[in-house]
């Protein structure tokens, strides 16, 4: 109620009737109100942030608002590639990083990372943030991709070592992306498991290494962050701004016109809205809309199995090409259908997959269906182990196989064994490629277009924007400044 | 009259419980999901333990106990400890109403949200008022007349055009094309100065504006109705033979009579003050009261979507007893025992 008190001296002050303050005000200095801060960035998401603890958190803008704070050891670039963070470098077979038998990697933290507070950054606050996540009272949202980890260990010499069950061909998930950031043990000890929650405090305002810290957070609404004194790159500029403000809340529609036409604000993120209105915005000439892409593919998936629905075994994989589709089974047909399509379409359908309805995408009571999907995850096993042999979806399993094209090739199987105990980076990739090149020369699935997955609308005054599809849109605000308009 | 209110007040014990109960069970039985907004790639096993910590899966008995412990006996006492700076025994074990979206008390961010809400919409509600009194009675004086008809036209706009309408043509007014007033409103901003004070001034008028137009055309629709029926009333007669100027006639005699609905029904309307306008809050970015419950519903946040439920309920109940008190003090003729 401060704000009621201090308005109504100011107005008996002036004697002036109110109205009239207003008009002329308005007249006055209508304009001043939108002019673009030197010192300040101002981001609109339409889902407000709850929370800055994304290991709590309920959705992509919380995620996205603890990027600005807190940093993992290392962060998933546009291009799909691993980018150092907190790590010195990416660890790997080849710099002995990752171990030969691939249970263990092993990272090494830059030297002299501090906390926004000044404390050093050690492998004691990254064990920590294992342990808190891990912790079985805890419902860490991402819990899962801390899957097979043993144990993590303080290596020595600033290096941590993470060791898995089982040998782990993609060893990244844990600590990689803004989804795993390391928190600062010394603020959340106390926090662990049932007391997560009691910890509003540190949820609200984690201290981390980024390159913003928090200054006052509103739970739902606003989040302002100041520049972090002890930011590692401080003495390189960074960040150019002094301020974020990070506020939620409205709609998609008109965080875009907030960036594209009135020019209140620098990045309005996850614009669902229709091309036509953005197209239009747009037009005003005040900022533009950018895309990320990530796995999202959309593509006809084939159905190998009959799906006439007089057929009691409609879509349901029988050995020895029992119950195989009339004609769709046919290499020759799939093909002649892949090249007679306009890959010049936009259209999208989106399936269910409640199993108690007739049709959903698993049960795929029809010829073909369109489909897009993709994982989060820039390594491709998730995707690739779907359409083996064997896991197809029935009404023994609820319908809950994943091989939804009831398709079968040994190749595909045998290279996909292969594929699974290799370790590296590169070597994984090629193997991906030779998977995909043998279900996509089979006419297996027919490739439509590469979906963006992600709009947002960024002002032309703002620069060094890159928008990522694989990680928090905020994963490079250290290197965002103000441009001339 | 004391003895009625208390008999009103100890009624209302019992019915607030139940709306407790009824906004509990609806809650229950809805589909939404705490872990509904997470991405698709969280799994389910994940999901299930994220629903566990939050006690999600608990009985809605158990669920339904949990609150009224939280609402009814730890918030008061927390309340307690903090106003008279004291702790009680028993404070450690204590839990607050938590929010599962924040993982946060939601009364502290409802305190934290008031001022905004009433900054806004309050005031919109004492601007509609102040406005309808007026132009309603003049309307009903000189019915039918130009005044009146235009009035009458423009009030059925305003009650008949939806804020959600009214607030986005505003901001492709005055925000795209004039570039007046910000159509988002820093709830940030600490009015310390002249140039701040105008800042809150300007990104204020839009949202105020909206809501008091649809204030005035409701309250000034209802006192217009009332003004007609009482100066075709006798007592108007008599005021006028005995020589009465015009202006005591309408003033003194009417206007007064006439305002004993109108009274009650702002009275009836000040628990939506502190609902916010959920519509209006959301275009602007207000960020206040409404925002917050819608938020909540969207992210199925049941201890918030509860608990400023219920408050509004309580409020409704209380001011409901305010009007009905407040008609037998203005109405001689209506006599409580």
């Amino acid at each position: 109620m401060w704000q009621f008190t201090t308005l109504e001296r100011k107005r008996h002050e002036s004697q002036t009737h109110p109205l009239a303050v207003l008009f002329i005000l308005s007249t006055l200095f209508g304009g001043a109100a939108m002019a673009q801060d030197m010192s300040e960035v101002t981001i609109l998401y339409w889902q407000a942030s709850s929370i800055l603890n994304p290991y709590l958190s309920s959705g992509t803008k919380d995620i996205d608002a603890s990027s600005i704070v807190l940093e993992p050891l290392a962060n998933i670039s546009p291009a799909g590639t691993m980018v150092p963070v907190l790590a010195a470098e990416i660890p790997t077979l080849d710099n002995g990083g990752v171990s030969e038998d691939l249970t263990s990697i092993t990272w090494t933290l830059k030297d002299g990372v501090l906390w926004s507070d000044g404390s050093p950054v050690t492998a004691e606050d990254v064990i920590f943030t294992w342990e808190y996540c891990t912790h079985p009272d805890a419902g860490c949202t991402y819990d899962d991709s801390f899957d097979g980890v043993v144990s993590v260990e303080d290596a020595g010499m600033n290096q941590v070592k993470i060791t898995f069950d089982a040998p782990k061909p993609y060893p990244y998930l844990p600590f990689v992306t803004q989804t795993t950031p390391i928190i600062q043990k010394a603020q959340f000890g106390d926090c662990l498991g049932a007391n997560m929650s009691a910890c509003s405090d540190a949820n609200f305002g984690p201290i981390g290494t980024g390159p913003f810290m928090v200054e006052d957070f509103r739970p739902n609404d606003v989040v302002t962050y100041v520049r972090n004194p002890n930011f590692r790159d401080a003495d390189m500029g960074k960040p150019a701004f002094d301020r974020v403000v990070f506020k939620g809340g409205g709609d998609a529609e008109s965080a875009a016109r907030a960036v594209l036409e009135t020019g209140e604000a620098d990045y309005a993120w996850n614009l669902q809205v229709s091309p036509a209105v953005l197209n239009a915005m747009e037009a005003a000439g005040n900022g533009t809309v950018i895309v990320a892409y990530g796995q999202a593919m959309e593509r006809i998936l084939i159905n190998f199995t009959d799906p006439s629905p007089d057929n009691p075994n409609r879509s349901v994989w029988m050995p020895d090409g029992a119950n195989a589709h009339p004609f769709l089974s046919n290499k020759t047909i799939r093909q002649a259908m892949s090249m007679a399509i306009d890959r010049n379409i936009s259209a999208s359908v989106f399936f269910g997959g409640d199993p108690a309805s007739p049709d959903t995408f698993q049960k795929f009571y029809s010829d073909v269906q369109m489909y897009t999907s993709g994982s989060s995850s820039t390594d491709m096993e998730g995707q690739m182990q779907n359409y083996r042999c064997g896991e197809w979806p029935s009404p023994d399993n609820n319908w809950l196989g994943s091989n939804i094209l009831r398709w079968c090739n040994e190749e595909y199987d045998a290279v996909f064994e292969e594929y699974v105990s290799t370790g590296g980076v590169e070597a994984r990739a090629e193997y991906v490629i030779r998977l995909n090149d043998i279900m996509i020369q089979d006419y297996a699935q027919l490739p439509l277009v590469y979906r963006s997955s992600a709009a947002s609308a960024v002002s032309n005054s703002l620069g060094g924007v890159e928008i990522n599809g694989w990680d928090s849109e905020m994963w490079n605000i250290e290197d965002w400044y103000r441009a001339d308009m | 009259m004391g003895k009625y209110i208390v008999r009103r007040l100890l009624t209302a014990i019992p019915t607030i419980l139940v709306i407790s109960f009824i906004i509990f069970a609806i809650l229950e039985l809805s589909p939404s999901d705490p872990t509904g907004n997470l991405p698709l790639t969280i799994p389910p096993e994940v999901r299930a333990k994220i629903r566990e910590a939050l006690g999600a899966d608990d009985p809605f008995v158990v669920k339904y106990v949990k609150w009224l412990n939280q609402f009814f006996i730890a918030e008061p006492l927390n309340f307690a400890e903090t106003v008279f700076g004291i702790t009680l025994p028993g404070s450690e074990e204590r839990t607050r109403v938590i929010s599962w979206a924040t993982r946060g008390p939601v009364i502290d961010i409802i305190a934290e949200r008031l001022p905004q809400t009433l900054w806004v919409v309050g005031s919109s509600y004492i601007l509609g008022v102040m406005i309808a009194v007026p132009v309603g009675v003049f309307s009903a004086y000189r019915q039918y007349s130009i005044f009146d008809q235009v009035g009458t036209f423009l009030m059925m706009v305003g009650f008949s055009v939806p804020t959600f309408f009214t607030g986005l043509m505003f901001i492709i007014i005055f925000s795209v094309n004039l570039k007046w007033f910000p159509s988002v409103y820093d709830t940030t901003l600490v009015v310390t100065d002249i140039e701040t004070l105008k800042r809150q001034l300007l990104q204020m008028i839009m949202p105020v504006t909206v809501l008091t137009l649809y204030t005035t055309a409701q309250m000034s629709r209802y006192t217009r109705a009332s003004t007609l029926e009482n100066l075709q009333q006798d007592y108007i007669r008599t005021a006028r033979s005995k020589g009465l100027t015009e202006r005591t006639v309408v003033t003194r005699h009417a206007v007064r009579n006439s305002l004993i609905p109108v009274v009650t029904l702002i009275a009836l309307g000040i628990p939506g003050i502190f609902a916010g306008a959920l519509i209006t809050e959301q275009i602007f970015r207000v960020n206040g009261i409404g925002q917050y419950l819608i938020i909540a519903i969207q992210g199925g946040d049941l201890p918030t979507v509860q608990t400023v439920t219920f408050i509004f309920a309580v409020l409704v109940v209380l001011f409901n007893i305010v009007a009905d008190v407040l008609y037998g003090i203005l109405d001689p003729r209506v006599s409580y025992t």
